[in-house]
């Protein structure tokens, strides 16, 4: 089906598209439309106004500040697939990358229009939790910070006013030789991850874990820190039966939400005992992974 | 593609439809050309309707097939997935732009040598996509192959001769590459 109508806008900077937003109603932000553009053409989703960020030059680029790595919202994947700041303070978005869709859609598709389209599969916002990111929108009223655990509102939807947008996001780098695995499966090579798991790990020189980040996507309408994992490898040497044990946080989350019982969403039909005998399985494998990755660097040095 | 429905408040009623119609350049195959189109129509009925250039196949009209993929100033893009108001000033290389002086582009040539078309319909999309990948990887592994080509859909299901092909026109490109920096 082909897009309905719509007013096109083409701000050419930041002022001007909030300006925009706050003002027009029934107003959608464009940026990579990898998502949006099909929600369009299949009218699942309309709007009066399309606000092109596409124009404006300063919500692209990647930069160092105040110990973060950040990242613009309109910066390609494309871009950051490549990024030597990225693969030195968070390679572990870099792995993910390469899960998320194809060359063709990286190269449109953007780190805020996936955050801000919120999908419960999307690995960016994965990475984000991993990275204790800050979300940074800015609206005509002025700008603020939300931390990832609280970006989700609701399935599919950020906890922003109409008139807010997402402008960057900032991860805590880790250091130099840490550990790091992201793992998902998937119907199909590339497609939506049904559950995806991350792990990030450093280790002190009796290769006892030192920090540790976790989590699993898809369990949820957001990514889920494993923070009763993260406690229990502190200290620990790495081995399969303490990641068995680690892993077994996902299966006492709480019931899994029926929001993916949305109507029409394709996940829907994956039940929540198999979410989290994945999540279970991709956790550990990713803590496995991660460890040794740690553990071999460490021997380089 | 996601068919889950979003709960959102209804567009408003419109007394009047107002021209919405734009227009812009854009260069295509390295000619200039001015189009007036909505907003919302797409890059791809653009290239096919507007201008003509209808090696650019739609076959999903949703940014899985990967048919109607195009380079944007050197860059694979889904061109479903652009509204072509959005290629305004950009380079568009469509596949009838890999024809120099009438001859097939190296990458065309090894496609047609090892049988890598059987219906042909994905091929213009295989090819661009694999111009922007041999760009940037001009010396592959058939594993990197299968992961550069994850968006692009056959469904004659010919991919073992389109890999063959990709390893062929590769050694190719690069013996080319290599000449002209003899040169």
């Amino acid at each position: 089906m082909k897009v309905a109508p719509f007013s096109y806008h083409d701000p050419e900077n930041l002022p001007k598209g909030l300006e925009l937003l706050a003002g027009l109603e029934h107003a959608r932000l464009l940026a990579g439309g990898q998502s949006l553009v099909p929600y369009l053409a299949f009218r699942m989703q309309r709007c009066d106004h399309l606000i092109d960020l596409n124009g404006v030059s300063a919500l692209s680029g990647i930069h160092e500040q105040d110990g973060r790595l950040v990242i613009g919202a309109m910066t390609r994947q494309r871009e950051i697939a490549s990024s030597p700041l990225v693969s030195q303070h968070c390679p572990i978005a870099q792995d993910a990358l390469h899960l998320i869709g194809h060359i063709a859609t990286r190269t449109r598709g953007t780190l805020g229009g996936s955050l801000s389209n919120m999908d419960p599969s999307a690995e960016l916002f994965g990475v984000s939790a991993l990275h204790d990111a800050t979300f940074h929108v800015q609206s005509v009223r002025g700008g603020r910070d939300i931390a990832v655990a609280d970006w989700a509102e609701t399935f599919m939807k950020p906890a922003i006013a109409a008139d807010e947008m997402l402008t960057s996001v900032s991860w805590l780098p880790w250091p130099k030789g840490h550990g790091h695995a992201f793992l998902e499966f998937s119907k199909r090579h590339h497609d939506y991850a049904i559950v995806a798991a991350g792990a990030l790990m450093t280790v002190d020189a009796d290769r006892r874990i030192n920090r540790a980040a976790i989590m699993v996507i898809g369990c949820g309408i957001a990514p889920t820190r494993l923070i009763g994992a993260e406690a229990l490898v502190l200290g620990q040497r790495g081995s399969s039966e303490l990641f068995a044990e680690a892993a077994h946080e996902v299966a006492t989350l709480a019931a899994f939400p029926d929001l993916f019982a949305h109507q029409g969403y394709p996940r829907r039909f994956v039940s929540a005992d198999y979410r989290r005998q994945l999540g279970l399985v991709l956790a550990r494998r990713a803590m496995e992974s991660a460890y040794a990755q740690s553990i071999s660097i460490q021997k380089r040095h | 593609m996601d068919q889950f429905v979003m709960e959102s408040d209804p567009p408003a009623k419109r007394e009047t439809i107002p021209d919405l119609r734009r227009t812009f350049p854009l260069k295509v195959n390295g000619e200039p050309r001015v189009v007036t189109v909505e907003p919302r129509v797409t890059l791809a009925d653009v290239l096919r309707d507007h201008l003509g250039l209808t090696g650019t196949h739609i076959g999903c009209a949703h940014g899985v097939c990967g048919a109607c993929t195009v380079l944007m100033n050197g860059q694979a893009v889904r061109s479903c997935l652009m509204f072509a108001v959005q290629a305004r000033g950009a380079e568009i290389t469509t596949v009838e732009g890999l024809v120099k002086d009438e001859a097939l582009h190296p990458l065309q040539e090894a496609f047609r040598a090892h049988h890598a078309l059987q219906c042909g319909f994905c091929t213009p999309g295989f090819l661009m996509t694999l111009i922007d990948f041999l760009g940037s990887n001009p010396d592959p592994t058939e594993e990197e192959i299968r992961q550069g080509l994850t968006g692009s859909l056959c469904r004659c299901t010919g991919y073992q001769n389109i890999i063959r092909a990709t390893l062929a026109a590769a050694k190719v490109m690069r013996s080319e590459t290599m000449e002209v920096a003899h040169d």
